[in-house]
């Protein structure tokens, strides 16, 4: 093709691209995208239901788990304990005592820890079930 | 009205539009669907157009629109709003558009041909229609030329925007733009040749 063929073909590229027409949204379009928004919001609600729903479990089960799993560890030290301090103590007793011997200040830390732990975790459910209760009055 | 004057207060009433845009933005990752639902009317026509030239008929068009609402309405929290809300909203017309003829493709529900898609659309324009068919062939380029050919000659898209769209510098956009014109042209020829 020569140089004018080849503008010509460009113009009427140019021509045909440009030239198009905006078309109207079809009728309807509105209402059915409302009624799919509607259900979307729901399977949204309900997919972040089950989402918090299998991380509880998932927490819990793992929790059992590492339970289950340090039980001997637990129990070995438990032995330990009762052998290296003397004395008719409660369980904690023996560890306190224990790491009180061993250090103080570790011991100290732990229960600051332990303690700590605790209350962020019950501050960390306590929100998340408000937050679904909310999600779920929505 | 000078020219200037209107088109200061053209971008004022884009960034007013752009502002409440985000204001329903952020009622709508609050959970409001109403919110969602007035940023869709904003929008519709523009995204249901974007669909049409990518798909080049009217019923996957619409299906397309409806697909690129959801997707947005599920992909919403992950707005970071680093851009307009239209700009994101294009691009994820873009992606599913291309993703559902990409899939059409590798299935063989749509013809690569455009003047067999011509042959055979009855509720379609006429297979002469030169204009038409020219418009069909930009579905031969490859995607990123086609996306970005399709958004130039769709209005109220504007090149800063398409480069955005596209996360490209604006060299690389007029680069990919002359390359696809350069393509274009060949299909366009090799078309109009079989069709006489």
């Amino acid at each position: 093709m020569d140089d004018r063929g080849m503008q010509e073909l460009d113009a009427l590229i140019e021509r045909s691209l440009r030239d198009e027409q905006m078309r109207a949204v079809p009728a309807g379009f509105h209402n059915r995208l409302n009624e799919r928004l509607k259900v979307a919001a729901i399977v949204e609600r309900e997919r972040h239901r089950v989402r918090y729903g299998a991380m509880a479990g998932v927490f819990l089960f793992g929790m059992l788990g590492i339970t289950l799993l340090f039980a001997p560890v637990m129990s070995y030290l438990q032995g330990w304990l009762v052998r290296s301090v003397p004395g008719g103590m409660g369980y904690l007793d023996y560890i306190v005592v224990s790491l009180l011997n061993t250090s103080p200040v570790w011991a100290r830390t732990s229960a600051v820890v332990l303690a700590c732990g605790i209350g962020l975790g019950l501050i960390v459910s306590g929100t998340r079930v408000i937050q679904m209760r909310m999600a779920r009055n929505r | 009205m000078t020219a200037t004057a209107a088109v200061w207060q053209h971008k004022a009433t884009a960034k007013m539009v752009d502002d409440s845009d985000f204001v329903l933005v952020d009622r709508a990752k609050a959970g409001e669907t109403e919110a969602f639902s007035e940023l869709a009317l904003r929008h519709e026509r523009v995204v249901y157009n974007l669909a049409y030239r990518f798909m080049r008929d009217p019923g996957l068009a619409e299906d397309m629109a409806q697909e690129a609402f959801l997707k947005a309405f599920r992909l919403l929290k992950g707005f970071r709003g680093d851009c307009s809300f239209s700009t994101w909203l294009y691009r994820v017309t873009t992606s599913v558009c291309l993703t559902e003829l990409n899939r059409r493709k590798r299935r063989g529900e749509i013809e690569l041909l455009p003047s067999h898609a011509a042959k055979l659309a009855t509720d379609q324009p006429e297979a002469s229609d030169t204009p038409e068919l020219i418009r069909r062939c930009v579905g031969q380029l490859p995607d990123r030329y086609a996306t970005i050919v399709t958004l130039f000659y769709l209005q109220e898209v504007s090149y800063e925007e398409i480069a955005e769209i596209m996360k490209i510098p604006m060299g690389t956009l007029k680069t990919w733009m002359h390359r696809a014109r350069h393509q274009l042209r060949k299909i366009v020829e090799k078309e109009l040749k079989s069709h006489g």
